[in-house]
């Protein structure tokens, strides 16, 4: 009888934890299945991006802007595939770390935040006492002192870079 | 029993989290990593070759450790467009990234040597593809009157030359059509498909009774007719080359979007689905 009494906790908690498990897995099957932005109105979900209805649109308004006739069926179909096609290219560029490797996509990227950083400082957003180049080193300072920069090895021969890199 | 359930539950956090785990197998060039990220003494070598294209002296030190700390802030600036999402959502680069993956995927089919027996199979498997297309060489007046575009066809009826009847008229206008023969679908661009279908109806010096179109009614008249020509293999062995590429190209990039729609995870919002079904049965009907 003790040994029963002793066993039956043990039991109880496996079946307890057992039973949770069959309803959480369950209720992954009974709760309807939404696409990651539903809310924001997505039409369309290609791993963990999003073709929004608004993007969607716009690639119609595009597509109906080259086309002579009035646009079919297949043309939205299709409008919707070459917008999962794009979001696939871009994702596969993405995994191979394009935006490192390829030298146009770097300067771009690169680009795209300095002039952001220029607009702001020109906007007055940024501090205005400093100017565009201040806002850029005043940038540069925060994003290296909230980054984990390890120095591993020397540059060169007759060289070693210093571990205090600001 | 209770050592294999708790195994599983953390197989299952550590899988289920988005946590990313760093490893540390950087590769034995790199001379820093920012925030996990490796900067390679190679990628130093090839910003310093940007740099200084032409020369072969070897950077000095002080001048290296300035690119280093360039290349620091640039991997520090490339980690904070991603964070803000700038990769997927700027337009530009968007564009940047999908011709990068095209250019890869279509890489091979570029540099890949063609035999002459590759070229003269694919030569004789779409030879329809190496014509060069019927052409027609005419001329076209157009008329405001109906009246006087009748008036003209009977003057060139008595052998007047078309060029002279429409002058004597003084009511019609030659189109502006190149002299030089040309083919069908340049004709249309000039001509619109009606009157292009009844200049191809019609055959050399042939003139056509007018034809009115909305408020306008012409005259056309062929001088020249060229039929559909198969060109040889050694006449078309360029353009036959660029044909064997570029579709060996769209056929790279076609198994390429197969492949990576295959391993993606791709749902389309079942209402959207429906309506654009819809849409397509209402046409049908």
């Amino acid at each position: 009888m003790i040994s029963e009494n002793k066993l039956s906790p043990n039991y109880r908690s496996i079946a307890l934890l057992f039973i949770g498990s069959l309803i959480g897995i369950s209720s992954l099957f009974l709760v309807p299945n939404k696409l990651l932005g539903y809310d924001q109105g997505a039409v369309a979900q290609i791993n963990s991006a999003v073709i929004r209805k608004d993007e969607y649109d716009r690639a119609i308004a595009l597509f109906r802007g080259g086309k002579r006739g009035p646009i079919t069926d297949a043309d939205l179909n299709l409008v919707l595939e070459k917008l999962i096609e794009e979001e696939l290219l871009v994702q596969a560029a993405l995994r191979n770390d394009s935006p490192r490797k390829d030298m146009k996509i770097r300067q771009r990227v690169l680009q795209t935040l300095l002039t952001s950083i220029q607009t702001r400082s020109a906007v007055g957003i940024g501090d205005p006492s400093q100017s565009a180049g201040e806002d850029l080193k005043f940038y540069l300072n925060q994003l290296r002192d909230n980054a984990d920069i390890q120095m591993l090895k020397k540059v060169s021969d007759n060289i070693l870079v210093t571990s205090e890199i600001n | 029993m209770r050592i294999v359930l708790a195994l599983m539950g953390l197989i299952l956090v550590v899988v289920g989290s988005n946590t990313h785990f760093q490893l540390t197998n950087y590769p034995p060039d790199t001379l820093v990593t920012v925030n996990g990220y490796p900067i390679t003494q190679s990628a130093l070598r090839n910003a310093e070759k940007r740099i200084q294209p032409n020369s072969s002296d070897p950077m000095n030190p002080d001048d290296r450790e300035v690119l280093l700390q360039r290349l620091i802030d640039d991997e520090l600036m490339l980690q904070h467009a991603e964070d803000l999402g700038i990769f997927t959502t700027d337009p530009g680069i968007r564009k940047l990234l999908v011709r990068s993956s095209v250019n890869s995927i279509i890489e091979d089919s570029r540099s890949e040597p063609i035999s002459d027996e590759q070229l003269r199979t694919f030569y004789e498997d779409h030879k329809s593809v190496f014509q060069r297309p019927s052409r027609i060489g005419l001329k076209v007046a157009s008329f405001l009157n109906p009246e006087m575009a009748k008036d003209t066809w009977e003057i060139i009826k008595k052998e007047v030359p078309f060029e002279v009847a429409i002058a004597e008229t003084k009511t019609g206008e030659l189109i502006n059509i190149p002299s030089s023969l040309i083919p069908e679908h340049v004709l249309r661009r000039y001509l619109g498909s009606k009157l292009t279908a009844v200049a191809l109806s019609l055959s050399e010096n042939q003139i056509s009774s007018p034809i009115t179109i909305d408020e306008f009614t012409y005259l056309i008249y062929v001088l020249a007719k060229e039929p559909e020509q198969q060109l040889s293999f050694d006449d078309s062995r360029l353009q036959v080359k660029s044909e064997y590429r570029s579709r060996h190209r769209q056929n790279a990039l076609t198994n390429a979007l197969t492949r990576l729609r295959k391993h993606a995870d791709i749902r389309v919002d079942q209402s959207f689905s429906h309506q654009l079904a819809q849409g397509s049965k209402k046409n049908d009907l």
